[in-house]
Formats: structure tokens, C-alpha cells, sequence
């Protein structure tokens, strides 16, 4: 990233941080950065309004103590930040671990904050999950975002780690409904009820997988129309769609081609039923690009870009 | 500090299967530090396909970080061999980080003590180095050179491997290479002849010199 480019985006001020996500200018498209789209990146540039980057593949991670612990990979770093002289760039962190009960990646908040004073984005998020552990006699990385359980323990563990990233970084925090394969029994909450519980006390906003639905619909019988109608939309920033593909016996949140018709259903339903939102992104994994193909990735960025134009004014009218 | 336990042994029941199996039959369900609902969450979940699939999805993303730092020792072992051994590491040594690196060379360890096969060595030492190389390091931290013997003709074993081809009756030739990262990638002193494996071209050298046509970014 260059310290010294121009920001595309919005610098929000301490009145827009952290809780008032209505002051939140609507960005539109979003694509999902992966080293493998950058030509597509460079060359069509126009079917996408901004670019949403984990920001955790931007650098490798040097481990506790190391310092500094996080150093940049050039080579994307600078492909970031050309983009950001065009377009706004959206991190979406996959490093907090904010639901790990030992703790959680506190210095990975600091490294978030680095990178807001070299390129202020309008936003940040995470996901409801965990992937830390403690462990004997290292501490455990499970490299996958592990659902939490939906109780009065994780909700206080997970606000005040929200309020301290909010306190941290002026800008706005989203937190991503996870996917699952498994359930907790015995909840207090259900996983709307948990979020809008979050989001009643923090003011975070949502970033609403749409894809993560689905495939919690699909393995775990979550039935996604009442989970929307019990979700607290006017907290929703930020939509996600993906595809997904079928593997023993399972429906797998694999981002690994085109968005199944019962997400674009779902983004249809929901798009005119969130005031404050800001993007939908496609996200898909580098590797399934060439099966994809840049025509296949138009057609995804086409269609979202129709719904949002066809929504958008039902939206802000209401 | 429940909710710790419980994390911990969640992570336990995901990157350990002998302590799945076991908690799955009930036979080593999880007692200490957990609250009565944190034991029956965890025994309910024990033998749920899901969590055994969640762990699957845990190894293929390690096997994928392999894979990717790895292809030439996954060449010369085969894909199915190669998953096998990732298989048998996953179950030894849990996920410690995201990062390709480190998962890779503890891999190598892991190989080294489990496997023997013609070649395997020399072309783990060859990948090993180039993952030290070319790692990022800490402000001040050395980046030492990387030495790399060869008893068999690299010119002939690496492009094979790096084609994708299993290497059959490969020349004997010592060789000792000394890798080094330079300002446009990882260069390789050497003895003898070498060639690149990416591009199979020759570059004669003499003992000593300087060679930079053996080279991957």
C-alpha cells in the first residue's frame, strides 16, 4: 500500500465510527480480491464498484512476539493499493478469533488500525466464529472460522471484544454470520436472535452471508425466510453471495463458482428490506476462477448489479 | 474458564480422530473444566457427521497449503501417497497457524521419520530450502544459505519432478548446491552441471561458480 495515494474512499469521521452505520455512503458491487483476479481486476474493472480484500493474505503472519509480526507481501500489497486509487477497498478480516474464549487476536486489531491510517476504508468486518484454542503445548489454529454457541457467555465475550475493536479503529464493524456444519444443542439464542442481541448492544453492523444461509438451510435445516424476518436488517451493511458445490452427503460453503438460484432468491428478498446497505459482494476462491471464466464472473457481477439497481430505490424509499 | 475447556476440546475432537472415535462411542466423553450443558453440547456433537466433515474440511486445507509448497516431494510421491502421509501428519500434529511455511516444514519432519523412498531427501531438502529462503523474517533476522546435497543428477531429477513425472534410474551424482535469495529471486551456487526444472534449460558451471539459470520464484 502506498501511504501516499489518494483514498477513494470516504475517510469516516469519529461521529460515523463504530455505531452510526446510516451515515455509511451505499458503495454498490463488490468483488472479492483473490491474486488470480488480478487480471481480471486490471481488465474489467468496470463490472465491479469496489474491491473487498482478507487482508490477512496480504501478509504473512510472523507469529507472537515476532516483531514486526505482520509483514506485507509486496507483490499484492501493491496491487492493493493501485486499486485503491480507483476504487474503494474493504478489508474482511479473517484473523480476530473474536469468539475464542482464551482470547482473542488483539494484535491482529492493531495491525487493522495500521492499515486504516494507510488506507482509510469505510468499513471493516470479521466473522462470528473462532479459531483459536488453547492447546498442549502450543495453542491450537484450526484454520476454519468454528461456529460459537449462541449463549449469554459468548454474547458478553463477543460485545466486549466488538466494543474494543470499535474503540480501536474509527471506523464501522461488521460481524458475518458464520456457516456450520454442526449444531450446539440446548441454545439460549437463535442465531438471528444472537446476532440482533450483538448488534442491540455494540451497534455493529451486519454483514449478511447470503451463502452461509443457504448452506446452513441446506445442512442443517435453518429455514432462511424466517431467519430474515427475525434478523434485524436495518443493521445490515454489507451482503455476501458465493456458490457453493456437493460433497458426501454435505452442501459445502466453498465459493467455488456461480451463486445457486436459492441465493439469488434470497438476495431478491432481502435487498429491499435493508435501509442501510452499502455492497453485495461475490466472493470466489482463486482456484475456481478458470472454471468460472471472466464471462461467468460478468454474469454474476451483471445479475447482482441489476438486483441492486431494480432494489436499491424500493430500498431508500422506504 | 468453561467456555476455554470447552473451545479446547472442540479443537481436540476436530484435528484428533482417535479422541473422536473415542468420544464418539462415549467411551472418552470429556469431563474436567466443562459445565454440565458444555458436556452434553460436546457429546451431542461428538458423532455428528458434521464434525467429522468439519475436520475433513480442516485437513484439506492443511493438504492444500502442501500441496502448494510442496510439488515437487508430491510428485515424487504420488498424489495418493502424498495425501496419505498429510493424512497420517494431520492426525499427529494439530493446525498451529494459517501460514504456509510453517505447516510445510513441520511436514517435512514428519516425513523424514515415516517415509524412505530414492530421491525423497534430496528433493525435500531442495523445497525445504527454498521455503527458508524466500520466508519472511523478522526486522534484523539472518536469512541463511541454504545447503542442499544431491546424490542423484539434479539436471535429471527436478525437471522430471517439476513435469510431473516419476524419476526411474536417475544418474548417481553428487552435487552440492548453496541457495541464496538475491534481489530477483532464489540463485543457487553450485558444482556441476544443474538445469531448471521450469524450463529444462542447461547451464553449464564449474565447481564453485556462480550460477543463476537454476531458479523459482
Amino acid at each position: 500500500m502506498r501511504s501516499g495515494s489518494r483514498p477513494a474512499v470516504r475517510t469516516p469521521t469519529p461521529a460515523s465510527a463504530g455505531r452510526d452505520l446510516t451515515r455509511l455512503q451505499p458503495l454498490g458491487i463488490g468483488l472479492g480480491y483473490q491474486a488470480q483476479l488480478r487480471d481480471y481486476i486490471r481488465t474489467r474493472h468496470d463490472r465491479f464498484d469496489f474491491l473487498e480484500v482478507v487482508p490477512d493474505i496480504l501478509w504473512t503472519d510472523l507469529g507472537r512476539g515476532a516483531r514486526p509480526r505482520y509483514r506485507d507481501i509486496a507483490q499484492d500489497v501493491a496491487f492493493i493499493g493501485e486499486v485503491a486509487r480507483t476504487k474503494p477497498v474493504i478489508p474482511h478480516s479473517i484473523g480476530l478469533s473474536i469468539g475464542s474464549a482464551h482470547r482473542y487476536e488483539r494484535e491482529h486489531v492493531e495491525q487493522m488500525a495500521r492499515w486504516f491510517e494507510r488506507l482509510p476504508f469505510a468499513w471493516h468486518s470479521d466473522h462470528l466464529a473462532f479459531h483459536l484454542t488453547e492447546g498442549s503445548p502450543q495453542e491450537i489454529n484450526l484454520n476454519l472460522t468454528m461456529p460459537v454457541t449462541f449463549d449469554r457467555e459468548t454474547l458478553d465475550l463477543v460485545t466486549r471484544r466488538i466494543l474494543d475493536v470499535q474503540r480501536r479503529i474509527a471506523a464501522p464493524f461488521l460481524i458475518e454470520n458464520n456457516v456450520a456444519y454442526f449444531e450446539y444443542p440446548e441454545s439460549t439464542f437463535d442465531e438471528a436472535g444472537f446476532l440482533n442481541a450483538l448488534t442491540a448492544a455494540t451497534g455493529c453492523g451486519l454483514l449478511l452471508d447470503l451463502h452461509n444461509l443457504h448452506t446452513n438451510a441446506r445442512n442443517l435445516g435453518v429455514d432462511p425466510l424466517a431467519f430474515l424476518d427475525r434478523l434485524d436488517l436495518a443493521s445490515v451493511v454489507e451482503i455476501h453471495v458465493a456458490g457453493g458445490l456437493e460433497f458426501d452427503g454435505f452442501y459445502l460453503d466453498a465459493h467455488s463458482g456461480a451463486s445457486p438460484e436459492p441465493v439469488w432468491t434470497l438476495l431478491e428478498e432481502v435487498l429491499p428490506r435493508c435501509p442501510n446497505l452499502c455492497g453485495v459482494v461475490f466472493e470466489l476462491f482463486g482456484s475456481w476462477f478458470d472454471e468460472l471464466g471472466a464471462e461467468g464472473l460478468d454474469r454474476q457481477l451483471g445479475r447482482m448489479r441489476d438486483l441492486w439497481a431494480r432494489h436499491r430505490a424500493q430500498a431508500l424509499a422506504a | 474458564m468453561t467456555q476455554a475447556n470447552f473451545q479446547r476440546v472442540l479443537g481436540r475432537l476436530v484435528t484428533d480422530r482417535d479422541f473422536r472415535a473415542r468420544a464418539s462411542l462415549g467411551a472418552a466423553g470429556p469431563r474436567r473444566g466443562l459445565s454440565a450443558i458444555e458436556r452434553r453440547r460436546l457429546m451431542a456433537i461428538a458423532a455428528a457427521p458434521g464434525l467429522a466433515l468439519t475436520a475433513r474440511l480442516i485437513d484439506s486445507f492443511r493438504l492444500g497449503k502442501l500441496i502448494t509448497l510442496l510439488p515437487l516431494t508430491r510428485a515424487l510421491l504420488g498424489p495418493v501417497r502424498f495425501a496419505a502421509e498429510a493424512e497420517a501428519y494431520c492426525a499427529k500434529v494439530p493446525p498451529v497457524s494459517f501460514y504456509l511455511a510453517d505447516e510445510a516444514l513441520a511436514f517435512c519432519d514428519h516425513l523424514k521419520a515415516a517415509c524412505r523412498r530414492p530421491y525423497l531427501a534430496e528433493v525435500m531438502s531442495y523445497e525445504r530450502a527454498m521455503i527458508e529462503l524466500k520466508r519472511p523474517r523478522p526486522d534484523g533476522a539472518a536469512r541463511p544459505s541454504q545447503r542442499v546435497v544431491f546424490e542423484h543428477d539434479p539436471a535429471v531429477l527436478l525437471p522430471l519432478l517439476a513435469r510431473g513425472e516419476r524419476p526411474r534410474a536417475v544418474p548417481r551424482r553428487r552435487h552440492v548446491a548453496i541457495g541464496f535469495l538475491g534481489t530477483d529471486g532464489v540463485d543457487w551456487r553450485i558444482e556441476g552441471a544443474f538445469s531448471s526444472p521450469r524450463s529444462g534449460e542447461v547451464a553449464e558451471g564449474r565447481r564453485g561458480r556462480r550460477l543463476r539459470a537454476f531458479r523459482r520464484s
